[in-house]
């Protein structure tokens, strides 16, 4: 299907060109979402570092894990591809 | 109500001067106009005395179009005139018609997006619960502006972006080329990131363009204005 471009306020068709160029950035986009989406949902799901650092804490005095569960539960929550 | 009416020229239709349907406090207003033709785009401007001149806009900050969803397309483009503005100024939001695309900025040169490997950026993302990352890359194709939200009802970006084109004669090899920005981006999740980022174009170029983007996919819906800074 034909891509357009908003041109000044004006719809232009893509060029051959830019269609092929467009297709490659896309597919380049597939490929390293396919390979990096886990390192990026895996950095917003981490707890915050002053929480971590609270669990660390606790879990020193308490004899606990609970900073160690809650990191690999992130990491099995968002596996390396 | 009282006018002056004019026929036209040509003799076809004519052009009318109308008072209002009363003046304030029923003055009785007088307005003399100039004494002679003023330049391009001048307005009148009264001296608050009935007299009327010409005048020039001084504003250094000009808007320069204002664009409500134009349909949906892969990319927004506007050509530049570095002999007229310093920098331009993008303000508005932008949504996915893909969930989770990411927002790209390109210079422009040539009727060309500018897309070898010199863009540099770092942005900060912040969010609640005082949780925060920072996505930073250099050797890129693209200077990536926003990362992923969602293509769905308040979801999507909020950009206010500033950008520096370099032009020929500045100071410096190429220091230019920059831009800055704040914004937002709420997720497929709905949740919400705060943004603050800056970039480069790290290699020669004075650009008579730009175009921002989604990674993948067409812009679902925008609205966003464009403003330059005289220089």
């Amino acid at each position: 299907m034909t891509r357009y471009r908003l041109l000044n306020g004006n719809k232009v068709a893509f060029t051959a060109e830019e269609e092929t160029a467009r297709d490659a950035e896309e597919a380049a986009v597939a490929t390293e979402k396919a390979a990096n989406e886990y390192k990026k949902k895996r950095r917003e799901a981490f707890p915050s570092l002053s929480d971590q650092l609270d669990m660390q804490y606790w879990d020193k005095k308490n004899g606990t894990t609970t900073w160690v569960d809650a990191i690999a539960k992130v990491k099995s929550d968002n596996p390396k591809p | 109500m009282a006018e002056v009416k004019i026929a036209a020229d040509s003799g076809g239709g004519t052009v009318a001067l109308k008072g209002p349907a009363s003046t304030t406090g029923n003055a009785a207003v007088s307005l003399k106009l100039p004494v002679a033709d003023g330049s391009a785009n001048q307005h009148l401007k009264t001296d608050g005395s009935g007299n009327l001149g010409w005048a020039t806009d001084t504003n250094d900050l000009v808007k320069i179009t204002t664009i409500r969803d134009g349909g949906n397309v892969a990319a927004l483009t506007h050509n530049i005139d570095t002999s007229t503005y310093r920098a331009y100024n993008i303000i508005g939001a932008f949504e996915p018609v893909t969930d989770s695309a990411y927002l790209y900025f390109y210079w422009r040169a040539s009727s060309a997006d500018i897309t070898a490997s010199s863009y540099e950026y770092s942005a900060n993302y912040v969010y609640p619960n005082d949780n925060h990352y920072v996505e930073s890359a250099s050797g890129q194709a693209k200077m990536e502006v926003l990362q992923n939200a969602g293509n769905s009802d308040r979801e999507g970006w909020r950009l206010n972006l500033w950008m520096f084109p370099n032009v020929s004669g500045d100071a410096g090899p190429d220091i230019s080329n920059f831009c800055t920005w704040d914004g937002m981006r709420v997720d497929a999740s709905s949740d919400f990131r705060g943004v603050q980022g800056c970039g480069n174009y790290d290699a020669a170029a004075n650009p008579d363009g730009f175009t921002i983007k989604p990674s993948t996919g067409n812009f679902a819906s925008y609205t966003y204005s464009l403003y330059g800074l005289k220089a």
